[in-house]
């Protein structure tokens, strides 16, 4: 996952800016051990914290295993790889917490993850 | 500089249907064997735009689509706000028979796209004889619920905005990116709780999963046509009700998803052309040319 510069690519993607525009959520991805919060304020990806955390303060959290998460960013993405809610019907990944705000910035939420893609597009 | 009109013709009609006033939009292009066209929940007709403009198509059917009641530019019947929309295998059924009527159109082929695929099955076991063939799109007799729709109509959730993000995912990332945003615009532009109420057809109520060994594809074909990156409809759901189905004909569309049609109309047209050459060429219609 290109955790690296994705506040940048994020925040320079003009489809996310205008989906998210005024939006504040935070979500915490669990990629097997290892989490992430992402903080997006106002808009804006804000930040993005790398854990362990003891207490993660977020909204709703995305957790599967480092290889599921892999398929789901690699670009291109094989057949039925290639989106987030593929992956729930599978039960690879699983949704926790606030779902209404889940789907509240759903679309910007996806815009986002994008970004972490590996590979071509 | 003049533009460049398309050939399609829109109208309404007006019927009666369970005991209340109907007015149905539907569009037409073309001439020939009547191609009856059933959106996707929570869309409507323009996401068959692409047939009604291809010449190999249109010089051999007369291809329609309309909006379901509540969908697109029909209108949902009078009393509307003080219901909750849901459909149900009966309603969709009706309103289809009750459509064909209304418009006078005799023994089209039918063809549906997700939940109108799911419906082509229900049309292939009780109204088959109705049809000259029956072509589902993205067509399996079940799908698992796999998520919550009721926060798609929900006063604190855009539901038009978290519609169109729940089915994103669903088209082939590789679809021209200008098809793909028309696609996601139809489902931003639904009324409120309209794809819910589709889903509870698709999730709920819809399950043919007991019923589909009894179609009799002698009476009607059946062309079941799955794009390869679906997942809510996906190529083994196809393959395992078609399984079912003795005389079933199943292609699995490379490098297409959920809304073959809409997505990518230019790809999914070389996967439908073959078929309706086989159709067109039961009814003994000329071949196509181009």
């Amino acid at each position: 996952m290109r955790w690296t510069g994705l506040e940048a690519r994020v925040n320079d993607d003009p489809t996310f800016r205008r989906f998210a525009a005024a939006a504040s959520y935070r979500t915490l991805i669990r990629c097997g051990d290892d989490e992430w919060l992402i903080t997006v304020s106002s808009g804006r990806l804000d930040t993005v914290t790398s854990g362990p955390f003891v207490m993660p303060q977020c909204d709703f959290a995305l957790s599967g295993a480092p290889q599921v998460w892999s398929r789901l960013i690699h670009r291109p993405a094989a057949p039925r790889d290639q989106d987030l809610f593929a992956f729930f019907r599978r039960r690879e990944i699983a949704l926790v917490g606030d779902t209404r705000r889940f789907y509240a910035h759903l679309l910007s939420l996806k815009l986002l993850l994008k970004h972490l893609g590996t590979g071509e597009a | 500089m003049r533009g460049q009109l398309e050939p399609i013709v829109g109208r309404y009609v007006r019927f009666e249907h369970d005991g209340r006033m109907q007015r149905v939009y539907f569009e037409e292009a073309g001439a020939g064997i009547p191609l009856v066209c059933l959106h996707t929940a929570g869309s409507d007709s323009r996401q068959f735009r692409g047939l009604f403009s291809d010449p190999r198509i249109t010089s051999r059917f007369r291809v329609i689509a309309f909006d379901l009641p509540w969908h697109g530019r029909s209108s949902p019947p009078e009393g509307w706000q003080d219901e909750e929309y849901r459909l149900t295998s009966a309603s969709y059924v009706g309103i289809i028979m009750a459509f064909l009527d209304a418009a006078a159109i005799e023994r089209p082929v039918v063809m549906g796209c997700s939940i109108g695929g799911r419906i082509c099955l229900h049309l292939a076991l009780d109204h088959a004889r109705s049809f000259r063939a029956i072509v589902g799109l993205q067509s399996a007799a079940n799908t698992p619920r796999y998520y919550d729709p009721s926060w798609l109509s929900h006063p604190e959730v855009n539901g038009q905005v978290a519609s169109a993000a729940t089915v994103m995912g669903l088209m082939c990332p590789q679809s021209p990116s200008a098809e793909r945003w028309e696609t996601l615009w139809h489902y931003m532009q639904g009324g409120p709780g309209i794809f819910r109420g589709d889903l509870h057809f698709y999730q709920v109520d819809g399950d043919y999963r007991d019923r589909v060994a009894t179609i009799d594809t002698s009476q009607a074909p059946l062309y079941l046509l799955t794009g390869e990156f679906d997942y809510s409809c996906s190529p083994e759901d196809t393959q395992e009700t078609a399984r079912r189905i003795p005389g079933a004909q199943v292609r699995i569309m490379p490098g297409l998803g959920h809304f073959p049609m809409s997505e990518n109309p230019s790809a999914f047209i070389d996967h439908l052309l073959p078929v309706l050459d086989q159709i067109a060429a039961r009814e003994g219609s000329p071949a196509r040319s181009g």
